[in-house]
């Protein structure tokens, strides 16, 4: 059911070691209840792309938080805050945990929940969705696109991204989609390939779908990338997908 | 300086080069986003003007 009326609006929510995160939230009008996503965005930052996604769960009839994970590299325009971020190695994993856990805890604290939470992300944002289904307790269902380093080779680990996510595949907490272009050399078809079969192994809920003639970040219409019949009908996937397990 | 999704340019990739006052400070910066040939013309350029330059002052 698509919903014509929409709010959409900054909050505050608590995040890692307690600090007030800023975040872009959108929802239905209506009295609900309603399933909840947590947006989580790419390496540019907190940009006009991912608040446009967010909105788009709540025309689906979806409360939708899209955290800014650079927040504490701010205030500022998000463009200037990501650089201050991608220069100092990018979002540290535990802080992005905490913060994307405690965006959850927000949509489970409003009224109009129906009490699941999925989570979705883009690029960099698909590996830490990966690292959230698996690491945190937060997600009825989890969607990663296209994210880069889930698979990670030892001089790619950080202080800041110290373990690849597959490492922890063992714990992932949740049915897990995963949409990937077979363009894509990151992740590669071989890196998609290695999930699966960790998925398998461990014996996990997951579905995924490469598409032909598309590489990295399909769904983004303003970039030469975009692949209008591929990114439709990976929408529809994503949308199966949380109907299914974010069903009240 | 990196290779990656820019934020304004309407391309998949780019070179982007912050130049900043204070990297801590977001506000502090001017960045340029280059396609890949855009990148390589830039540094023909760079290279040429220093040759240029050099042999002109006899450095």
């Amino acid at each position: 059911m698509a919903y014509e009326g929409l709010l959409a609006e900054t909050v505050f929510h608590t995040g890692y070691d307690g600090d007030q995160v800023e975040a872009y939230m959108a929802r239905p009008m209506g009295p609900g209840p309603f399933p909840g996503v947590v947006v989580i965005h790419h390496m540019p930052g907190w940009d006009a792309a991912t608040k446009e996604i967010t909105r788009r769960f709540a025309h689906f009839g979806y409360i939708a938080i899209d955290p800014n994970l650079y927040t504490r590299e701010g205030p500022g325009e998000p463009d200037d805050v990501a650089a201050v971020a991608r220069a100092a190695g990018g979002a540290p994993d535990a802080r992005v945990m905490g913060d994307v856990g405690g965006a959850a805890s927000h949509i489970r604290n409003v009224p109009y929940h129906n009490g699941k939470v999925g989570v979705i992300g883009f690029c960099s944002g698909g590996r830490q969705t990966y690292l959230a289904a698996c690491t945190l307790d937060s997600f009825d269902a989890a969607v990663d696109c296209w994210g880069g380093r889930v698979i990670a080779t030892p001089d790619q680990l950080t202080e800041r991204q110290p373990v690849a996510p597959i490492d922890f595949t063992a714990d992932l907490s949740c049915p897990l989609l995963g949409l990937f272009g077979d363009d894509d050399q990151s992740p590669s078809p071989d890196d998609v390939a290695r999930m699966v079969e960790e998925l398998k192994k461990h014996g996990k809920t997951y579905e995924f779908h490469t598409y032909e003639g598309a590489a990295h970040g399909f769904f983004a219409v303003d970039r030469p990338g975009y692949r209008p019949v591929q990114a439709t009908e990976a929408w529809g996937e994503v949308f199966k997908w949380f109907g299914k397990h974010l069903a009240g | 300086m990196y290779y990656d999704h820019p934020y304004h340019a309407p391309l998949d990739h780019a070179l982007i080069i912050d130049f900043v006052k204070d990297a801590s400070k977001p506000g502090e910066r001017v960045a340029v986003e280059l396609s890949r040939d855009s990148a390589i013309r830039l540094i023909d350029g760079i290279q040429s003007a220093l040759s240029v330059g050099e042999e002109a002052h006899a450095i």
